[in-house]
């Protein structure tokens, strides 16, 4: 069991790929935001990679460890320590009962930070998944987010604590992390000529986008969209705005939806249908990167993606998470 | 000797909640910042009396940035 | 290749004499959306048509797919590209548009669900207030503190006559989405068939039961969350994430996709009422009736000569009103 100290700005408990196949009941997928590293850190103290950790996000978390037991950290570097002594992240960790686990600092790379346990964090799953929708109030521990006082409970390790103890990443398989995402996209499917200006698709893929502050688990929103963005004038039946369109179905998690002149990439707890345009969708392997990108700091750029590129991406990316790349 | 309370989230200053003149003790809510919809509260770490106020509503801040200065 | 880098339709079927030009359009790595024809329109013929051929491709499920996400003119499929082509997902798509008859020969399963509303109850009136106080002090679409008038603006119609038309049509439910347990409610007669553009930016705070319009949709909303659509007043639960009522027991869900409801005016104080028997008491009866959409049977009513002269005096009128209404 842990027990948690201070929650910090928002710690939820997460796993991977979440609650797939309620699109249409209007439930996102939910999921770690930073999926990598929640897998990798799955990976490290043997748990199955889309097993369910904690998500921490911006950093002032601590917690007591009631148990003995292995876990590791992925994600941002919040300088983890444990009573006081640091720890390396990316490893595999043994604690102790009584242990005091801090991530004290926010990341200066990236925004959050995966914590693993053997054997799992013990939720309920709902609805097939034990991740949690904050803005749903479902999911994970109690539908919300970690407040002073809470205690987890673990799941089963799927093996020996003594032998899951140092076990790391071996070098260079470990994520790259900035402060300006690439984030490779595909056009689609609102583009030109119908819905958006050339010139407009160009500004998204050629330019530096920050993120703005309100940036959260449902979506991540970049600065407005020039005057030349849109291809026409309204949307018709869909709404007096050129962004507006008949209410359709929203590919989530990675599309981005453009809501008035705000462009917004949705993710993890967003809406799944409604009635602005969609004008490109950041693949699979990058959704990560929104993950870490920190708002009112970080910033974003596109990069120009085929279909046939990103599926190549999603199956490196698969086999990262293998015991090829543990060593000890 | 003068103490400043720093960001402790990138953000955008959501109001500043002492006067220059008022004393505050440690822990106490000195300013709030708006992060991921969220409001986070910003306390002072050491017990003084306001001097400064650094910002403005609607401020963008980074980690670090000083916000109100203590006289400690 | 630069020409054609925005392109984004996979794949075409031709316009018949009953069905429009199908275009597959690519919405990411994972997601394929099927739209019906290239103009923005709200026909309840291409959502009969959708959920039928919406219902052959779930009962199909082929290896690597995932759910599905109808709208009214549009499907959005949700896949594992790893392990189904998207170009045979197309063609299989493909096939079930061939088999399929002419969509007049359609009879779908309906239910028709009676819904009470209290129009501009203080609760949502209050959702008003904050958006105006906190998002968008000179928010065009506010009138008096409330939607209502905007609405009637936007339609040259009267506030009397905007609730007669909310409560004069069944409402059809295309598919959910957008929140858990929402469904979209479009008007079963087109005399009824209001449309208004959403709010920009959207509201951050809606209580439960708010019942609103965005484009020519009606959404009734089933947790407190944000939302762009102009308010009209308040309904009952629809939905119910904690299962104690007996009706939710199975599944948190109300609606299903082909649902019509039936809105009836009552005092705030019943609608407040119901609630209590709903969560609380978990006693209330809702009214639900079993039934049938015979597609031949509502072609006859849109085209009858009352229905189509109706619909042109009430699209005369809307012409008129949306020159006259701000722009949001």
């Amino acid at each position: 069991m842990l027990k948690i100290i201070k929650p910090g700005i928002e710690t939820i408990v997460e796993d991977w790929p979440g609650r797939l196949g309620y699109l249409s009941k209007g439930m996102s997928a939910s999921g770690a935001m930073d999926n990598v590293s929640l897998q990798f850190a799955n990976l490290l103290v043997g748990n199955p990679t889309g097993e369910a950790g904690l998500e921490v996000a911006g950093g002032y978390f601590e917690a007591e460890f009631m148990e003995n037991t292995v876990i590791s950290i992925c994600g941002t570097d919040m300088k983890p320590t444990i009573n006081g002594n640091p720890i390396p992240m990316w490893e595999a960790v043994p604690v102790k009962k009584g242990d005091v686990l801090n991530l004290g600092v926010f990341g200066e790379f990236g925004f959050r930070s995966y914590v693993a346990v053997a054997g799992g964090i013990d939720v309920p799953p709902y609805l097939g998944s034990k991740s949690t929708c904050i803005f749903g109030s479902y999911g994970g521990f109690e539908g919300r987010k970690l407040a002073p006082g809470d205690v987890l409970k673990f799941g089963k390790p799927a093996r020996a604590l003594d032998t899951l103890a140092g076990r790391k990443l071996k070098k260079g398989v470990k994520p790259e992390f900035a402060r300006t995402w690439e984030l490779r996209a595909i056009p689609g499917p609102n583009t030109c000529p119908d819905y958006v200006t050339k010139e407009g698709m160009d500004y998204l893929y050629e330019n530096e986008h920050k993120i703005q502050h309100t940036s959260n688990r449902s979506a991540y929103r970049i600065e407005p969209v020039p005057e030349y963005f849109f291809a026409r004038a309204d949307g018709g039946v869909g709404g007096s705005h050129p962004s507006n369109i008949v209410d359709h179905g929203y590919a989530i998690r990675g599309t981005m939806n453009v809501c008035g002149n705000t462009p917004i990439l949705l993710i993890a707890d967003g809406p799944t249908l409604g009635g602005y345009i969609n004008v490109l969708h950041v693949i699979n392997a990058d959704l990560w990167k929104i993950g870490q990108g920190t708002p009112a700091r970080d910033k974003f750029t596109f990069v120009y993606c085929t279909r046939e590129q990103a599926i190549e991406e999603r199956k490196k990316q698969r086999a990262l998470f293998t015991e090829d790349n543990v060593t000890k | 000797m003068d103490h400043k309370v720093t960001a402790t989230m990138p953000g955008l200053v959501a109001r500043v909640v002492v006067n220059v003149g008022e004393k505050v003790a440690e822990g106490q809510e000195v300013a709030v910042i708006n992060c991921m919809k969220t409001e986070i509260s910003v306390k002072a770490d050491k017990p003084g009396a306001v001097k400064e106020i650094l910002v403005k509503e609607w401020d963008e801040m980074q980690v670090g940035d000083p916000m109100v200065v203590l006289e400690i | 290749m630069e020409e054609r880098k925005y392109d984004v339709i996979l794949a075409t079927l031709p316009a018949t004499k009953t069905r429009l030009e199908v275009l597959f359009r690519q919405a990411g790595d994972g997601f394929l959306q099927v739209e019906y024809g290239r103009v923005q329109r709200a026909n309840l013929l291409d959502s009969f048509r959708i959920q039928t051929i919406d219902a052959k491709i779930r009962q199909a499920a082929p290896k690597g797919f995932i759910e599905t996400l109808p709208g009214i003119r549009t499907n959005m499929i949700h896949f594992d590209p790893e392990q189904l082509d998207v170009m045979k997902l197309i063609d299989m798509i493909k096939g079930f548009e061939e088999e399929l008859e002419d969509v007049d020969h359609i009879v779908m399963p309906s239910r028709v669900i009676h819904l009470p509303i209290a129009f501009e109850d203080s609760e949502t009136k209050k959702a008003v207030e904050k958006y105006v106080k906190e998002v968008r002090p000179d928010a065009p679409n506010v009138i008096n503190g409330y939607n209502l008038e905007y609405i009637a603006l936007c339609n040259g119609i009267t506030v009397p006559e905007v609730k007669q038309k909310l409560l004069g049509t069944q409402w059809y439910n295309s598919g959910g989405g957008f929140w858990p347990g929402g469904a979209f409610l479009w008007p079963m007669d087109p005399r009824c068939a209001i449309v208004v553009p959403k709010y920009n930016p959207p509201r951050t705070w809606t209580p439960e039961g708010t019942v609103g319009i965005g484009g020519p949709c009606v959404f009734t909303y089933t947790t407190p969350t944000g939302g762009g659509y102009q308010l009209f007043g308040r309904t009952i639960p629809v939905f119910q994430f904690a299962q104690k009522h007996p009706l939710f027991k199975d599944s948190p869900f109300l609606y299903r996709n082909g649902d019509r409801v039936q809105f009836h005016e009552v005092t705030e104080k019943e609608v407040l009422d119901i609630f209590e028997h709903v969560h609380n008491k978990t006693d209330y009866v809702y009214q639900i009736e079993d039934g049938e959409i015979v597609v031949k049977d509502y072609i006859a009513f849109i085209n009858s000569p009352e229905v189509v002269k109706g619909t042109a005096e009430f699209q005369a009128k809307q012409a008129e009103g949306i020159k006259k209404a701000p722009r949001l």
